[in-house]
């Protein structure tokens, strides 16, 4: 065992390109497999750091329209406290209200994400607290007691990490809430409603910022309400869901039966596991990286194959001497065994530790795209990754090289010193190898390609007018001066007249930033057809789509008379015209938010705009606005070259009233990138891949090709003596290679179209005709790199002379 | 062994070397495989350069053939300078000027009698039809009495046959020479007795032959013989006066 180690270690020094090409090769797939294999491990089976995790569930309020189809998912408030109060059937219930917040006795007037709980959800999702305690029974529904848990951050970052910080109190709002626990600093918030989601501070649900107004309402159209229970285990999803179906739906008819707009509709309650919840549409892109990892793992094998095959065949003088000394099949596949385990596990200590700071970056960085990212980092399940693909691996490649040996000439080959066949890989075997190699290159470019373009187009097509010089402003306001509605708004319009002034400024809007918007539906009537509508909704004013430069396709746009007198006007997008009109022409059609009120309330259409798809967003979606000022968000356009700081602002701001501070100050540009964060990362992650799997698979089919021509080194020669020209012997190569190219095209054809239904919803809007282009061009390219594949080695043999061929045929 | 009195007119030279040099070179050593080798040789004749192992024979016959490059001097084939031309230019003259005949045969195993015979006709510049093709091929096997093969793969035939198909290869393009390395190496004596033959006789009807061999058998069977030793080539002709003369 020694004597081989020691042999084996020996032949790796004394080889040191081979070494070095397989373990390179090797850690770098091995990193993306162990960091890939990690991932799906945290996303797809760890469970949730939370008790009885299988059984947490969020409940969706869900509105199906008279035509069966789902039109929203959001609680109304009176329906979640019936529910809360009357269910009947889970085991534990607990509602969390999120809202963002400013504190307004902390140094910097931070703003922090607000979660307004019933007391279970402390037990529910089992946060520990690192001081004090958490909400108990003083903290039920309608208890009213002000009290505040605040988040170990939020402790150190805010507050100092004062020991005495227990019995402070927090200013919130026109609220004093007392501190009464802080969270330990391990806790991870569950992410209900949005990636990368905490919270700072835990408030009694009883000071959740629901409006007094919608407090009774039976209808609305989002809210930042939900609904979180566990189920008792013996019931299951299904079941529950049906029952409290039932029961909402009898609730909610018996309040809304005298809308006619929701005549026909009905509610179903829907219940996704949690897991589900958090990680949102990540299982199918772990899937595809699965795959596309996969894919590189296959090619990489198949180019250290060859590698291997080459360094077999060069050893075969040695390995006939061991055989006529008496080696047998089992001790050279012991010795080779040996010496790729060597390689393998220098490899794997690499991979591990790439694979250790991919982690590590991930968990930094992409925290907002990326479900339990503050999970990720190397773990035992890593490591037995690590140690099975090793294991794997190793033996797969020691019997490869066993295998080629023909063992019986290997013990006659001392005759011949080492020459002949002994050492020698089929036709067959390095055909299969190049067909295995194109039908993986071509699905995993294919399919990347296809993601790639996906993407691009979403992040070409997002938001196309001019961002430059375009920022968000978004103004913080004490709660003394949001106390009087009218008094800020006038406040508001002074400062956007003080904002305008300002020499860096060219103009302002009074319109909240378009690439943030919450995308709220308005229930809208056509009135002439009576036809219900639902486009997204956005008040605007006068000043917003100049500002934007988004282009106003037919009438006019809004004037600052519309937006003061509130007049009876209304700006639709292409898209939503084109639902009102096929020919797209539904200027002075007539909208109403509510039929009975009259038809003197019914807004009339003015103008068309060109449509605008959402960062993020695959297309345009129907979209109206309406001639209202925005409240407290501002669009602010500056000179060219100008740069506005929050400084500046607050200054401006604090000027005007001491209760004005800058809640954000965005540039637009920048808020359009962290919406297409996700895309960036997916087209990055798709180049990367598509750049592996091109540079893998021409190592991998040079490498075939030159052992292909080495092995008709000898045919080569003979065709040159008899007057063979380059291009002839070129064509000679590509045909003796073009059915296994060919059959890997086919191969690779049989899996696209196995994968068909997957790749269409991958593919979204891209028509077929494209994505047949898309195919072609993939196949073209791996043909080419057949051919360059074919090309390079054989350009090398026929710059020696061509004698040397023949020589080795004759030796 | 002397070099016979050259009396043949300037236009019957088919190849001609003057003042040819190979060197191999590695980084500490130069080793000349071939020194100022002059030479000419003659349409119709039939020449044997024999010598012993390693004395630069094999490495002559791949400068004849163009199968590699003279690291100086200057060579001619129908009194074109071939000495520096591109892998294209040289592959047509192999094709249309040279055939080989070599110790291991050197057939294509996968390719059937008649579709090794046929190969330089195919990459032959004039392209010529199946047909012609076809009868080219049946006329050169049935010169050297297998006729009857056209379908067998070269491995169910013996060595003498074998090198009696590269023979025929060899003579498809109709070239200006023959040239033949230890055509009888590889070969028992009857076979090789059998193979001499049919290069006799394929001289006695005209062909140029150049051949080397270490048999002096079959060397006295040649019209002219030249003896290579260390790499020079002993009673040597002077080519210049060979081609003024």
């Amino acid at each position: 065992m020694s004597y081989n180690l020691k042999s084996a270690v020996a032949n790796l020094i004394n080889h040191r390109v081979y070494s070095l090409s397989v373990i390179t090769t090797l850690s770098v797939v091995l990193a993306a497999l162990i960091t890939v294999l990690t991932l799906a491990y945290i996303m797809l089976l760890k469970p949730l750091p939370y008790p009885d995790q299988a059984r947490l569930v969020k409940a969706e309020y869900a509105q199906i329209d008279q035509t069966g189809t789902l039109n929203t998912r959001a609680f109304n408030y009176p329906a979640l406290i019936d529910l809360y109060k009357n269910h009947n059937l889970f085991e534990q219930v607990a509602l969390v209200y999120y809202g963002e917040q400013r504190l307004d006795d902390v140094a910097g007037l931070p703003i922090v994400n607000t979660s307004f709980v019933t007391p279970q959800w402390f037990d529910m999702f089992a946060i520990k607290l690192h001081l004090g305690r958490g909400f108990t029974q003083t903290e039920v529904l309608d208890s009213f007691n002000p009290v505040a848990v605040i988040s170990y951050q939020t402790w150190q970052n805010d507050f100092a990490g004062k020991d005495n910080i227990i019995g402070q109190t927090l200013s919130i709002g026109a609220q004093q809430f007392k501190i009464i626990g802080v969270a330990a600093a391990d806790f991870k918030s569950p992410a209900l409603i949005k990636t990368g989601q905490t919270t700072a501070v835990w408030l009694p649900w009883d000071y959740n910022l629901t409006s007094a107004e919608a407090k009774p309402f039976w209808w609305n159209r989002y809210s930042r309400s939900h609904f979180v229970a566990k189920l008792p285990s013996n019931i299951s999803l299904e079941q529950a869901s049906k029952t409290l179906s039932q029961y909402v739906d009898n609730v909610w008819q018996q309040h809304i039966d005298t809308e006619a707009f929701f005549a026909g509709w009905h509610i179903e309650l829907e219940l996704n596991t949690l897991q589900t919840v958090i990680l949102k549409e990540t299982p199918q892109n772990i899937y595809w990286l699965i795959l596309a990892v996969a894919g590189l793992v296959i090619i990489a094998c198949v180019n250290i194959s060859n590698v291997f095959i080459v360094r077999t065949a060069a050893r075969k003088h040695t390995l006939a001497l061991s055989a006529a000394l008496g080696a047998t099949r089992l001790t050279l596949f012991k010795q080779f065994w040996l010496e790729v385990a060597l390689l393998i596990a220098l490899a794997s200590s690499i991979g591990l530790a790439l694979a250790a700071a991919f982690l590590a970056t991930l968990s930094d960085f992409a925290m907002a795209i990326l479900p339990r990212a503050n999970e990720l980092s190397i773990n035992a399940v890593s490591f037995l990754i690590t140690l099975f693909s090793g294991l794997i691996l190793t033996t797969l490649f020691a019997f490869l090289c066993t295998r080629i040996i023909n063992y019986q000439q290997l013990i006659g080959g001392l005759k011949s010193a080492g020459k002949g066949t002994a050492v020698q890989v089929g036709k067959r075997v390095w055909q299969g190898l190049v067909a295995f190699q194109v039908a993986v290159a071509c699905t995993l470019l294919f399919i990347n390609f296809l993601v790639f373009n996906v993407n691009k187009t979403n992040i070409d097509d997002a938001f196309t007018v001019p961002l430059d010089q375009l920022i968000s402003l978004e103004v913080n306001l004490a709660s003394h001066v949001a106390a009087d509605r009218e008094q800020a708004n006038q406040l508001l319009n002074q400062v956007a007249n003080e904002i305008a002034l300002l020499p860096e400024v060219r103009q302002v809007s009074r319109s909240s930033s378009p690439i943030n918007d919450n995308l709220i539906t308005w229930s809208l009537v056509e009135v002439a057809s009576n036809q219900s509508v639902l486009p997204y909704g956005k008040s605007v004013d006068a000043q917003y789509f100049s500002l934007l430069k988004q282009p106003v396709l037919q009438g006019r746009g809004f004037t600052n008379e519309d937006t003061k007198s509130n007049t009876k006007v209304i700006i639709i997008n292409d898209v939503f015209a084109k639902q009102l009109s096929p020919d797209g022409n539904a200027l002075g059609k007539r909208l109403s938010f509510d039929m009975t009120s009259g038809r003197e309330n019914d807004l009339t259409i003015i103008g068309i705009v060109k449509a605008m798809p959402i960062p993020g967003q695959s297309k345009a979606q129907p979209k109206a606005f309406l001639a209202r000022k925005g409240y407290r968000s501002f669009i602010v356009a500056l000179k060219q070259g100008q740069q506005l700081t929050k400084n500046t602002l607050n200054t401006l701001l604090q000027n005007s009233n001491s209760g004005l501070s800058v809640h954000q100050l965005e540039p637009l540009n920048a808020q359009r990138d962290t919406a297409l964060f996700r895309h960036y990362v997916v087209s990055a992650t798709t180049l990367m891949i598509i750049a592996a799997t091109i540079a893998l698979t021409s190592i991998g089919l040079i490498g075939i090709m030159r052992y292909s021509v080495l092995l008709r080194r000898a045919e080569i020669g003979i065709h040159l003596c008899i007057g063979a020209k380059p291009l002839a012997l070129f064509l000679l190569v590509f045909k003796q290679n073009g059915s296994a190219i060919i059959a890997g095209i086919i191969l690779s054809i049989t899996l696209l179209l196995t994968l068909q239904q997957p790749l269409q919803f991958i593919a979204g809007g891209i028509p077929q005709i494209i994505q047949f282009g898309m195919l072609f061009m993939t196949l073209l390219f791996v043909i080419s790199l057949g051919a360059l594949a074919c090309y390079l080695p054989l350009n090398a043999q026929l710059k020696r002379p061509a004698i040397y061929g023949v020589q080795g045929r004759a030796e | 062994m002397t070099e016979q009195k050259i009396t043949h007119p300037q236009a019957d030279v088919v190849l001609a070397m003057k003042g040819i040099s190979k060197v191999f070179e590695t980084q500490e050593l130069q080793t000349y495989a071939l020194r100022s080798i002059d030479l000419c040789i003659y349409r119709g004749e039939y020449l044997s350069i024999s010598g012993p192992s390693g004395c630069g024979k094999s490495t002559l016959l791949s400068l004849l053939g163009l199968l590699d490059m003279p690291t100086s001097g200057e060579y001619l084939i129908e009194g074109k300078n071939v000495s520096a031309l591109s892998l294209n230019q040289a592959a047509e003259i192999r094709n249309a000027k040279i055939g080989f005949i070599f110790q291991s045969f050197n057939l294509i195993d996968e390719l059937s009698v008649f579709d090794n015979v046929a190969l330089p006709l195919r990459y032959h510049h004039s392209k010529p039809n199946k047909q012609v093709i076809a009868e080219k091929v049946k006329a050169c096997l049935e010169k050297v009495g297998l006729g009857h093969r056209m379908s067998h793969k070269p491995n169910q035939l013996s060595g003498g046959q074998q090198q009696r198909v590269a023979i025929a290869r060899a003579l498809v393009a109709q070239p200006a020479i023959l040239l033949v390395d230890e055509p009888t190496g590889n070969l028992d004596s009857k076979s090789g007795d059998q193979v001499m033959q049919v290069l006799s006789e394929l001289n006695a009807a005209g062909t140029t032959i150049c051949m080397v061999t270490h048999d002096p058998r079959y060397g006295d069977m040649a019209t002219r013989q030249l003896k290579l030793l260390d790499g020079e080539m002993l009673g040597a002709v002077n080519t210049n006066e060979a081609l003024s003369a």
